[in-house]
């Protein structure tokens, strides 16, 4: 019985989720679209798939966990025959999902294009550096809004979603096996890619597990 | 006699600045409580705590049956919970929350929801960021309700309300309080509405109970003497005076919370004239059992 309640929470959220979900792949497409036509077209690209990859999964945080908190609707599914365990895992696994479906159709698009298309793939190191650090950058949020009640660092967690992709970026271009091959024909995979994207897959993890650690101990949900 | 519905023994709950200490009552099946108190007396921590939203840090809670907050889950089935405090989801209609509801709940009954429906006024296209906080409220005990619940929790249903919502939700409730396997927790501050269904009455304030048992018992166990005295009477000790009010020194009321008729024969054995035997309302009576009680604890 309780695995129902569990699955209404999770199919909820993502319904109301699904717009936010088109709006991550029109906002990748179009971005894919912009790429190689010159400067500008991979300037605009580059924010494009950023937006597309992130805000949408930002946006699903920040009104299905954070806002349902804010406004009191939490008392009203909490009063659900659910624990409060597993509400909250619900609400994760909605999120989750919501996040990582188009994240992962537009990283399998990326891939497909790199592999299949004949586009010049020099750029792939750094697009999979910067799509695995948007994973984070998202699972770090949904820890804060999953497992905190306070607005002091909710905020912090806007904060940071809006100024590290800046200095990720920066460092990823600066890094000379990585930032001097984008106009490459083909991908030049060092050990400086693989190193990162192993960190940024640690991240998540970590980021994962300490979330349903701090799930499982919370003793006042309301 | 009935199993009871729901049982609180010693449960305690610590914030920095509240504490809820040593809560212990019950409410038998088919009941109805009144859980009156102040605003911040713990009323709603106490109502998390049932509904195993907030852990105790000690003390035992039973509802239906089961033991909380481990079996929370199972009891929820049959807990109907509504708040002051809740609010629906403020982007989606109230019909996509009926049939929300009605997925999980296969008790929901459609035809009492419809009923309800028009009773209440509201429309199913209604996003319920568009309602008003009546109708806000209407909304969720209908939803509460339709699900034809065992047990209905009800923290301030009230607060908030104008008069004719008012009136509309607590006729809704006594009509459905005629299932005598029914049983509700009713709390509120306003000691009128909750006087107009309840069964039993529990008062608490600052965190502590201060007393718990049936209406009638409360209404016929406490009264106002209003006394005229002779000058220079002193009023006698006697057992159950809460509170004695003396009006330029010939006139005094005396408040007693175990009223006999030996009690006004004793004062006017000690010279006293009982001028009039006053009962008491609900509120006047929860007012004298904070007060009191609060002088208990300063000293």
């Amino acid at each position: 019985m309780n695995r129902s309640v569990f699955w209404c929470i999770v199919r909820r959220d993502l319904r109301f989720s699904g717009i936010l979900i088109a709006a991550s792949l029109i906002l990748g497409a179009v971005g894919f679209a912009f790429g190689g036509h010159g400067k500008i077209g991979s300037f605009v690209s580059t924010i494009l798939l950023i937006t597309g990859g992130l805000a949408p999964g930002i946006f699903v945080c920040s009104i299905f966990i954070w806002g349902e908190r804010k406004e009191k609707s939490r008392l009203f599914a909490l009063s659900l025959p659910i624990s409060p365990t597993r509400y909250a895992l619900a609400k994760g696994l909605a999120a989750l999902l919501a996040y990582v479906v188009p994240w992962t159709v537009l990283a399998a698009t990326a891939i497909v294009g790199y592999t299949l298309l004949s586009v010049p793939s020099g750029s792939a190191p750094l697009f999979a550096t910067m799509w695995l650090f948007l994973l984070d950058v998202f699972c770090l949020f949904l820890c804060i809004t999953l497992v905190s009640d306070s607005d002091g660092l909710f905020t912090a967690g806007i904060v940071f979603v809006n100024t590290s992709i800046a200095p990720f970026f920066f460092v990823m271009q600066n890094i000379p096996s990585i930032g001097s091959h984008v106009a490459d024909a083909t991908a030049s995979w060092g050990p400086a890619a693989f190193t990162t994207m192993g960190v940024e897959v640690v991240v998540a993890l970590v980021t994962f597990t300490f979330t349903a650690y701090r799930i499982s101990r919370m003793r006042d949900l309301v | 006699m009935n199993a009871p519905a729901l049982q609180f023994d010693g449960v305690e709950k610590s914030y920095p600045y509240f504490k809820l200490a040593n809560v212990s009552f019950e409410l038998a099946t088919g009941q109805i409580m009144g859980f009156i108190g102040p605003n911040g007396a713990g009323k709603s921590t106490t109502i998390r705590i049932l509904m195993g939203m907030v852990l105790p840090d000690r003390g035992a809670v039973r509802v239906l049956g089961h033991s909380m907050p481990q079996e929370q889950a199972l009891a929820k089935w049959d807990i109907g919970f509504m708040s002051e405090e809740m609010r629906l989801y403020g982007y989606a209609t109230l019909g996509w929350h009926m049939d929300f509801v009605a997925a999980i709940y296969p008790t929901w009954d459609a035809r009492y929801a419809a009923t309800l429906l028009k009773r209440f006024d509201l429309r199913r296209e209604q996003k319920m960021k568009s309602m008003s906080h009546g109708q806000h409220m209407k909304s969720i005990l209908l939803l509460v309700l339709a699900r034809r619940p065992r047990l209905l929790v009800l923290d301030e249903p009230m607060t908030g309300l104008d008069p004719v919502a008012r009136h509309e939700v607590l006729s809704e409730l006594m009509s459905a309080v005629t299932d005598e396997t029914r049983s509700i927790l009713f709390s509120s501050h306003h000691t009128q509405d909750v006087e107009q269904i309840s069964d039993q009455i529990t008062f608490i304030d600052r965190g502590r109970i201060i007393e718990s048992s049936d209406k009638e018992s409360f209404l016929d166990r406490w009264r106002r003497l209003q006394l005229e005295l002779p000058t220079g009477l002193q009023l006698p000790v006697l057992p159950g005076i809460v509170d004695v009010k003396s009006a330029g020194g010939r006139l005094a009321a005396v408040t007693t919370n175990a009223f006999t008729p030996a009690l006004a024969s004793a004062y006017q054995e000690a010279g006293a004239c009982v001028r009039e035997i006053q009962h008491m309302s609900l509120e006047e009576i929860f007012v004298a059992e904070v007060m009191g009680s609060r002088k208990e604890i300063v000293a």
